[in-house]
């Protein structure tokens, strides 16, 4: 009977401190510093292409609601300088008679800072100018991007091109 | 003894009602003598479960007497103290056909006496068993479900360990985590600096001093990346002479995109300026790479050069 009794205490203690040391273990991984940080980087830069892409399209069919998706992905001064859009510009952009489709051929984050929600973004952007009647033009160009972490996600704060010489 | 208490208690009641509780305590009497008798049922009922009581304070030859006067003492006081004076005044029938319930409940106080007084005595008896055999009565389910619960709960514990060593395995498993692009900020800086330098230097030349060029990307240039590189640079040796050619590469923005095992992947903007020495035409041009570098004992080298 006691052996038995010892027995069982020793297994149960025995399960305890396994128990004990694998949800210390998992706690540690999961909250790992280099995790969550890789995993915000991660994302950071999964939205960024997106947003970027976004971004440098534009179908000149539906001005509007282009310009609402540019809304949607900014934030701060880049949303601010977005919501300036006078009626004129996008007469404009109409006039063009231009499907800007812009795929993000390859893109990087340059900095992180977890903690305020910022991060900066290379990306090499294709974008394809159709317009009736013509071949469409194909440009490749350089952005740096700034993004912010909001309410709804990551968005764009800053948005620009690096041509030769911009720094 | 009893009837003197209740001659007396009963003095201070008028005549008229003396007399009638005479005329009732006589009929009470024939009524409550059969009860004491020994040969009718519920007395002797009573008598037998009032037995027990009796053996703890009463002496055993008394008993008859002291049933019977006990009864009448709790019949009149049981009717002095719930019942109201005022029933007294009551008609000796009524008295008469309240003495039997009387009876009746004083029969109940005594048997609510005996099964009262047998619970003690049952309690008393059963730690005088337990004290004889202590084992088999009550510890026996202690013991027995002790282990069985420990062993419950072990299981339940190692059931938890497994699962958390499996979420901190696919935790730790996490690309995220083996990605250490930023996360390490020392690696992610060498090999950025490394790759910055060797672009530079590689993708920079004069005319005039190739070999330099082709000794710097023989140093930091290795399989696909120095294969192409060699073919581009054979057309360089040949028309940059002729050209009197000066290149000046800077790269303008880094990032690393991947780093882990050694190896990393990056993301780098070229400015890239040109100056023909022979008409001073100047060209420059911007040029997107991914970079794929491998650790070395000496430093990074680049193992693949890719246009973005």
């Amino acid at each position: 009977m006691a052996a038995l009794k010892h027995g069982a205490v020793a297994v149960a203690a025995a399960a305890a401190v396994f128990a004990g040391w694998s949800g210390y273990s998992w706690y540690a991984a999961s909250h790992d510093a280099s995790l969550t940080y890789g995993v915000a980087r991660d994302e950071a830069l999964a939205s960024g292409r997106t947003l970027v892409a976004e971004l440098s399209s534009l179908d000149y069919h539906d001005v509007n609601g282009g310009l609402g998706k540019w809304l949607a992905a900014s934030t701060g001064p880049l949303h601010d300088q977005l919501a300036r859009t006078d009626p004129k510009t996008k007469e404009t952009l109409a006039a063009n008679a231009t499907v800007a489709t812009g795929r993000v051929l390859d893109a990087a984050l340059s900095e992180l800072d977890e903690h305020a929600g910022t991060a900066k973004m290379l990306a090499s952007v294709e974008i394809t100018m159709a317009k009736d009647g013509t071949a469409p033009a194909v440009k490749r160009n350089r952005f740096a991007a700034a993004l912010s972490r909001t309410a709804d996600g990551w968005k764009l704060s800053a948005l620009d091109q690096l041509p030769v010489g911009a720094r | 003894m009893s009837r003197a208490r209740v001659v007396e208690v009963r003095a201070e009641e008028t005549p008229a009602e003396v007399e009638a509780r005479d005329g009732l305590r006589e009929g009470e009497a024939e009524v409550s003598s059969p009860a004491t008798g020994p040969g009718d049922s519920p007395p002797s009922a009573e008598a037998e479960v009032s037995s027990p009581a009796t053996e703890t304070g009463h002496v055993p030859g008394a008993e008859p007497q002291a049933t019977a006067e006990p009864a009448a003492i709790a019949e009149t006081e049981s009717i002095e103290s719930t019942e109201p004076p005022g029933e007294f005044a009551g008609s000796p029938e009524s008295r008469a056909t309240e003495a039997e319930p009387a009876e009746a409940t004083e029969g109940e106080a005594e048997a609510d006496q005996a099964t009262e007084a047998e619970p003690p005595e049952a309690a008393d008896s059963d730690p005088a068993e337990a004290e004889a055999e202590p084992e088999p009565a009550k510890p026996r389910p202690a013991w027995l479900r002790l282990p069985a619960l420990l062993l419950t709960a072990a299981l339940v514990l190692t059931g938890a360990g497994v699962w958390f060593t499996l979420e901190a395995h696919s935790a730790a498993g996490n690309p995220a985590a083996a990605n250490l692009a930023l996360t390490d900020v020392g690696a992610t800086a060498d090999v950025t600096s490394a790759v910055t330098l060797a672009m530079n230097r590689i993708f920079s030349y004069s005319y005039d001093k190739t070999d330099v060029t082709e000794k710097a990307a023989a140093a930091v240039l290795r399989g696909s990346a120095k294969d192409s590189y060699d073919k581009l640079f054979a057309q360089v040796r040949k028309k940059a002479p002729e050209q009197k050619l000066v290149l000046t590469s800077r790269v303008s923005a880094i990032a690393v995109q991947d780093l882990r095992n050694g190896h990393a992947r990056l993301l780098v903007f070229l400015d890239q300026s040109a100056v023909r020495a022979d008409n001073n035409a100047i060209d420059s041009a911007a040029a997107q790479l991914s970079v794929t570098a491998e650790r070395t004992g000496d430093g990074w080298v680049v193992t693949a050069l890719e246009p973005r």
